[in-house]
C-alpha cells in the first residue's frame, strides 16, 4: 500500500460513501425509464421529421449544442445554489 | 443590489430571443405528418349538423351524430353525438381499401347520460367488403364501454362469442384518448392500443369475426362508429399504411440481417445512459456531408465512406454483403475491447535485500509511490467516478444527449416534404436553396448563405445569454 494508493482510497471513500448516496438514482415519479421512453417515442421521430425541413435554413448540430450548453449550465448554476442555500440554512445565517 | 431598469431589458432581450428561438423551432409540431390509409378525416370542412350525407358520411336512419365545436380535438370541429337513447347510434364511411394499415381515432366522452345497457363510448368496427354476396360486412368491434358495477369506463373487444374483453379496465372520462387498430387481413386478424403517446401498448393479435367470410373479403375499406346512451366526441380519424423494413423506414427493422439487407445501416453502442441497457437499432445510411467524423467511433462503421478509412476501424469490414455495393458494415455485434492497463511504476523488489538496503528499497518504493498509485485503486477511482453517470441529474442528461444525437442522425435531407395543415396537404420544396450566387465576387449556394446568416442571428443571442450567465455569479 502505497502513499498515492491511501490518498486516492480515501478520495474513494469520499466519493463513494458521502458524495455518491447526495445524488439520487432518478426522480421520484419521473422515473429515468419514462424519461426515456418520452424522448425515445413518437417525440423523437417527430422532431426528426420536423427538423429535416429545418435543417435547410438552420444548423441544426449548433441549436443542441446551444441548448445542450443552457441546459448543463442552468442546472449546475441551480444546484450550486441550491448548495449554497442549504449550506447557509445549516449555518444558520439566515439565508 | 437593486436590478436597474437596463439590466433588465437585457434580461428581457434574452428570454424573448429564448422564446422566438423556440417558437421557430417548435413550429413544425402544428403541422401533423401526413398518413395514408382507409379513412382520414378531422371534419374541419364540414357544416356544423348533421354528419351524415357530409364527407361521405352514411348513417342508420336518425343517427344523432353531428359535427359540432364544442370539444375539438384538433382544429375547431369534431364529430359529436348526444345519444340519450338506448338504441345504437352509427355513421359509417367507405375509404380506401387496404389490406394492412393502421386505422386511429380520437375520442373524447363525459360522465354517463343514462339511456342503454350496456353504454358504450364510443364502438369501432372496421368492415370489410364481401364481394360474393356485394356487401359489407363488419370485422370486429372495439372500443370504450361503460361498467356498471365498476362505474368505471373500459377499453376492448368483442370477441369471438360477443363477450366484452377489457384490455383497460379504467379510461379516464372527458380527456382526449387515441385508440389505434392495426389490421392484418390476409392473416384475418388485428390488434389494438390506448393512447399511444402515453406509452400504450398494443394488445395481443385478436382473430377477427366471422371467419367462413375469409374467403370473401379482399381487404378493410370501411370505418363504423356508434354510441349508445352516451355524449361523445370522436375526432383526428387517421388511417396509416404499416410501415415495412425499407429505406426510409429503417428504424422499425428488428434485426441486423434483416436492417442490412434492405440497406440500412445496424448500429450499437454499448452505452447510451448507464450499462442498463445496451442500444442498438436500425438506421438509415448517412446522406450529405458532416458525418465522415463519426468514422473512427466504436461501432459506427456505416459512416467510414472509404475502404481505407473503414479497415482501419475496429469490427469494421468493408464488403459487398446484399449486392448493394461495397460498403463498411459492422462486422458483428461487440461491445469494444476493454481499455488497456493504466501505465503503473515498477516498483523495486527490496524481499532479497538485507536490513538497511530493504528500508532504503522500501523508502524509494514510498517515494515512488506518491506519484504512482496502483492498477487496482485507478480501476476502482474509474469505476467511482463512472458511478455518477447513473446518477441524477447526469444520467438524465446523457440520455437527452443522446436523443439529440440520434434526431441528429435521424434527420433526412430530402428536398420535398409532404405535410398537412389543418387536413390540407401540401408540399414544401427547398430546392431554390441550390441556387448559387455571387457574393464579393465568391459563389456561394443560396442554402448556405441562409444558414451562414441564421447562425449568427442564433450566435447573437446566445452570446447576449452567457454574458448575462456569467454575470449572475457577481450578484
Amino acid at each position: 500500500m502505497y502513499i498515492a494508493d491511501i490518498v486516492l482510497k480515501f478520495i474513494i471513500f469520499i466519493l463513494q460513501k458521502i458524495i455518491l448516496p447526495i445524488f439520487p438514482n432518478e426522480v421520484a415519479d419521473f422515473s429515468i425509464v419514462q424519461w426515456n421512453t418520452f424522448l425515445q417515442g413518437t417525440l423523437r421521430h417527430n422532431f426528426a421529421w420536423a427538423l429535416s425541413g429545418m435543417n435547410a435554413f438552420f444548423n441544426i448540430q449548433l441549436i443542441f449544442i446551444l441548448i445542450l450548453v443552457i441546459f448543463t449550465a442552468e442546472i449546475c448554476y441551480w444546484g450550486v445554489r441550491a448548495g449554497i442555500f442549504i449550506i447557509n440554512l445549516i449555518r444558520g445565517s439566515g439565508a | 443590489m437593486f436590478v436597474t431598469s437596463f439590466q433588465k431589458k437585457n434580461l428581457y432581450g434574452v428570454i424573448l430571443s429564448l422564446i422566438l428561438g423556440f417558437s421557430t423551432l417548435l413550429y413544425p409540431f402544428f403541422i401533423s405528418a401526413s398518413g395514408e390509409g382507409i379513412l382520414d378525416d378531422d371534419f374541419e370542412t364540414y357544416n356544423l349538423g348533421d354528419l351524415a350525407g357530409q364527407g361521405d358520411w352514411s348513417g342508420d336512419g336518425d343517427t344523432f351524430w353531428k359535427v359540432a365545436d364544442t370539444r375539438p380535438h384538433k382544429g375547431v370541429k369534431s364529430a359529436y353525438i348526444d345519444s340519450y337513447s338506448d338504441l345504437t347510434k352509427g355513421v359509417w364511411k367507405i375509404g380506401e381499401e387496404k389490406s394492412t394499415g393502421i386505422q386511429s381515432a380520437w375520442v373524447n366522452f363525459s360522465e354517463v347520460k343514462g339511456g342503454g345497457n350496456p353504454i358504450f363510448s364510443p364502438v369501432f368496427e372496421l368492415l370489410g367488403w364481401d364481394h360474393v354476396s356485394d356487401v359489407w360486412r363488419w370485422l370486429n368491434s372495439y372500443g370504450i364501454k361503460f361498467n356498471s358495477s365498476t362505474s368505471k369506463w373500459e377499453f376492448g373487444y368483442y370477441d369471438l362469442n360477443n363477450q366484452w374483453v377489457v384490455l383497460d379496465p379504467d379510461v379516464s372520462q372527458d380527456e382526449w384518448h387515441s385508440i389505434e387498430a392495426e389490421f392484418d387481413e390476409p392473416n384475418w386478424q388485428y390488434r389494438l392500443r390506448l393512447d399511444t403517446l402515453e406509452g400504450g401498448d398494443w394488445s395481443d393479435w385478436i382473430p377477427f369475426h366471422f371467419d367462413y367470410y375469409k374467403d370473401y373479403i379482399d381487404s378493410v375499406g370501411a370505418f363504423r362508429m356508434e354510441s349508445r346512451g352516451q355524449e361523445v366526441w370522436v375526432d383526428t380519424i387517421d388511417g396509416e399504411v404499416v410501415p415495412v423494413c425499407e429505406l426510409g423506414h429503417c428504424s422499425i427493422c428488428t434485426y441486423q440481417e434483416q436492417c442490412e439487407s434492405v440497406g440500412c445501416f445496424w448500429w450499437f453502442e454499448e452505452e447510451w445512459y448507464g450499462k442498463l441497457y445496451p442500444w442498438e437499432g436500425c438506421s438509415e445510411p448517412p446522406s450529405g456531408g458532416g458525418w465522415e467524423e463519426e468514422c473512427g467511433a466504436f461501432n459506427k462503421c456505416q459512416y467510414c465512406l472509404t475502404q481505407e478509412l473503414c479497415e482501419a476501424q475496429w469490427n469494421c469490414e468493408w464488403v459487398n454483403k446484399y449486392d448493394l455495393g461495397e460498403k463498411c458494415y459492422n462486422k458483428m455485434p461487440a461491445y469494444p475491447p476493454e481499455q488497456e492497463e493504466w501505465q503503473t511504476c515498477e516498483f523495486d523488489d527490496c524481499e532479497e535485500l538485507g536490513l538497511p538496503e530493504k528500508w532504503i528499497c522500501f523508502l524509494g518504493n514510498q517515494m515512488k509511490g506518491i506519484f504512482c498509485p496502483s492498477q487496482e485503486t485507478l480501476v476502482s477511482l474509474q469505476d467511482t467516478l463512472n458511478s455518477f453517470k447513473y446518477k441524477f441529474p447526469f444520467n438524465y442528461l446523457s440520455s437527452t444527449t443522446y436523443f439529440f444525437n440520434s434526431i441528429k442522425n435521424d434527420l433526412n435531407d430530402e428536398k420535398e416534404i409532404d405535410f398537412k395543415i389543418w387536413g390540407k396537404p401540401a408540399t414544401m420544396n427547398f430546392d431554390f436553396l441550390d441556387m448559387v450566387v455571387k457574393v464579393g465576387g465568391v459563389e456561394e449556394t443560396l442554402g448556405n448563405l441562409i444558414k451562414d446568416f441564421s447562425t449568427l442571428l442564433i450566435v447573437i443571442p446566445f452570446s447576449v445569454y452567457m454574458v448575462a450567465f456569467i454575470k449572475r455569479f457577481w450578484r
